[in-house]
């Protein structure tokens, strides 16, 4: 059972085939995986075949830094402000496929934390976008006819006023 | 939905992170698909963020959502205590778990009002009216069997209000009840069995709004005699001027009438002379006359909202109406809104615009139908109405030069919307007005 207060090494496997060795208490962030565990199915090596091993590394990152428990008051502080500091510069990846992906990761994961991050991070490049960029930006077909895209367009024009 | 690339998927999720309305305009014109989203998160967010301080929701005829996005609401909004979804036939209906949610988070509901039959179901209102039986004052839905909601009325002992479709037939009806507290009934379709069931209600009822009457002229002039608590009806149809007399004789506390069905000027003195307590009077004539009009204004005092139209069967045509018009103005010293509809020019000259423009000193609405005969009624009475804010111009014989440059001489006007005979429509807002 997965009850033990040693730090079990749970093993997770990439849909590429790759293995990654992560302490428990450290994977329980991620609800699917402590469904899992909690199901008793983590005794062998856990398949994830939605995630890269590229996104999974980065992925346990983010995860093994959220796990630190800072050791007094005065710790706590300082901690938050790091990790603040660490989820920013987190966000900051040289490829936009690289944060799509982290969004899809921590979906199926089921890391709140994570998916809110990286969900606010591709909601804040969105801004001030034309609704071409944002169709490019997705890979997105505009399917409206023109009449449609011209009443929505109109319907927008008087949301919120 | 199933997404179909990792662009969507990813869009989907991170919708309700774009809070910036311009940016989740753009969002909802990328496709069809996220038109829909951006509609149902709308609700979502809504209710998310503020569904615990949400006291009142009224969302009008509207589309663009779903069931799912009424689900958010049932979700979070447990403080709600008015409901209503008027109009709204385009909802896309997936499931009915919303009502039953509402019906069990939420214990405190006074109002609740749908109207579109396809997201509602007779179990889930009765565990709403059970649940909220403390609390339900007022409960409007469309078409419904009120033998299959008995209970949820058993239940909703403090309802006040209720308004539905009935489908039933007569013998379905037989033992159902009405809340002993009910006192306004809308909606209502009227023929011979469901007025039955109702007829010993009426003498506690002060609203009636009927959709669809199937009586025949007895039964409803019985109906308002059995009505001497009435403050308010909008009715379909009144059986003519006998049903003016009725009710001047018999619905003294009358505040509101409205009817859809052709009257003439006699039954109008009829009502005026009885009902002297109305504030609002909207009245579809054969004929009119200045007689009538001055009644209006000897009587009615209190009146702040008099419409009128001239029917497509026209009665006699009576003399120009601006002695009458001049008379009402006079009398009705609160009135706010007038319109007037006259189907054909000449019942109105330009001097009943001049009137108009003196004595309608307390209106904030005018709409006029074929009324004046020439440029100057409209420059005079842009000389007073100092309080007006819109103004309705149809078939009325101004050009439009004169309509932009004299009516905002009227400080307090702030929008104008014309069609004149030949066809050219006009919106015109007052300049650097600000909304």
């Amino acid at each position: 059972m997965s009850s033990s207060s040693s730090s079990k090494m749970i093993e997770l496997r990439s849909s590429d085939g790759e293995t990654f060795h992560v302490e428990e208490t450290v994977v329980l962030q991620s609800e699917t995986i402590k469904q899992m565990i909690d199901d008793d199915c983590a005794n062998a090596a856990i398949p994830l075949p939605n995630v890269t091993s590229m996104t999974l590394a980065k992925v346990i990152e983010y995860i093994k830094k959220h796990a630190e428990k800072p050791k007094d008051d005065d710790d706590k502080k300082v901690a938050e402000e790091d990790l603040k500091k660490f989820d920013a510069e987190f966000v900051k990846v040289d490829q936009e496929s690289m944060l799509f992906d982290l969004v899809r990761a921590a979906n199926y994961l089921n890391i709140k934390s994570l998916l809110d991050l990286t969900c606010q991070a591709v909601a804040d490049s969105i801004k001030d976008l034309s609704v071409e960029e944002v169709r490019k930006k997705f890979n997105i077909q505009n399917d409206f006819t023109p009449e449609e895209e011209a009443k929505v367009r109109k319907e927008n024009a008087w949301a919120f006023d | 939905m199933a997404p179909t690339n990792v662009g969507e998927e990813v869009l989907d999720l991170v919708i309700p992170y774009i809070h910036n309305v311009e940016d989740r305009n753009s969002v909802s014109l990328v496709s069809r698909k996220f038109y829909e989203v951006d509609g149902i998160t709308h609700l979502e967010t809504l209710a998310r963020t503020r569904g615990k301080d949400l006291g009142t929701l009224k969302i009008k005829k509207c589309k663009g959502f779903s069931t799912d996005g009424l689900r958010h609401v049932s979700k979070y909004c447990n403080q709600l205590r008015t409901l209503c979804l008027g109009y709204c036939y385009h909802i896309k209906v997936k499931d009915a778990i919303w009502l039953h949610q509402l019906a069990l988070n939420n214990t405190g509901l006074e109002r609740f009002h749908v109207t579109n039959r396809h997201i509602y179901n007779a179990e889930d209102l009765t565990l709403l009216a059970t649940n909220c039986c403390n609390s339900l004052i007022s409960l409007k839905i469309g078409a419904c069997y009120l033998s299959k909601l008995g209970d949820a009325f058993r239940y909703a002992v403090r309802l006040e209000h209720f308004g539905g479709d009935i489908c039933d037939a007569e013998s379905e009806l037989v033992g159902f009840r009405f809340p002993p507290n009910i006192r306004s009934l809308s909606r209502m379709v009227f023929s011979g069995t469901q007025y039955m069931s109702v007829l010993p209600l009426l003498i506690q009822i002060r609203k009636l709004k009927l959709v669809s009457l199937d009586l025949d002229e007895d039964e409803q002039c019985l109906l308002y005699k059995r009505c001497p608590n009435l403050e308010v009806l909008y009715t379909v149809d009144v059986c003519g001027d006998t049903g003016l007399q009725v009710i001047g004789k018999f619905c003294k506390k009358l505040r509101k009438f409205a009817n859809n069905s052709l009257v003439t000027h006699v039954g109008m003195i009829a009502l005026a002379k009885g009902c002297t307590n109305l504030e609002c009077l909207d009245v579809i004539l054969k004929d009119i006359s200045n007689e009538a009009l001055e009644c209006v204004g000897t009587h009615l005092k209190n009146l702040r909202d008099f419409r009128i139209r001239l029917g497509k069967e026209d009665g006699i045509t009576i003399l120009p109406l601006d002695y009458g018009v001049r008379a009402m103005l006079m009398g009705c010293s609160k009135l706010e809104r007038l319109d007037i509809t006259l189907r054909r020019h000449g019942r109105l000259t330009d001097v009943g615009l001049e009137f108009i423009g003196k004595y309608g000193v307390n209106l904030r609405s005018l709409s006029l139908e074929c009324v004046g005969n020439s440029n100057a009624g409209l420059v005079k009475l842009s000389r007073g109405c100092q309080n007006l804010r819109k103004l309705k111009l149809f078939g009325c014989p101004f050009s439009k030069l004169v309509v932009t440059s004299f009516v905002f001489n009227i400080l307090s006007l702030r929008y104008v919307w014309g069609k004149s005979s030949d066809r050219i429509a006009l919106a015109l807002t007052r300049p650097q007005f600000e909304l």
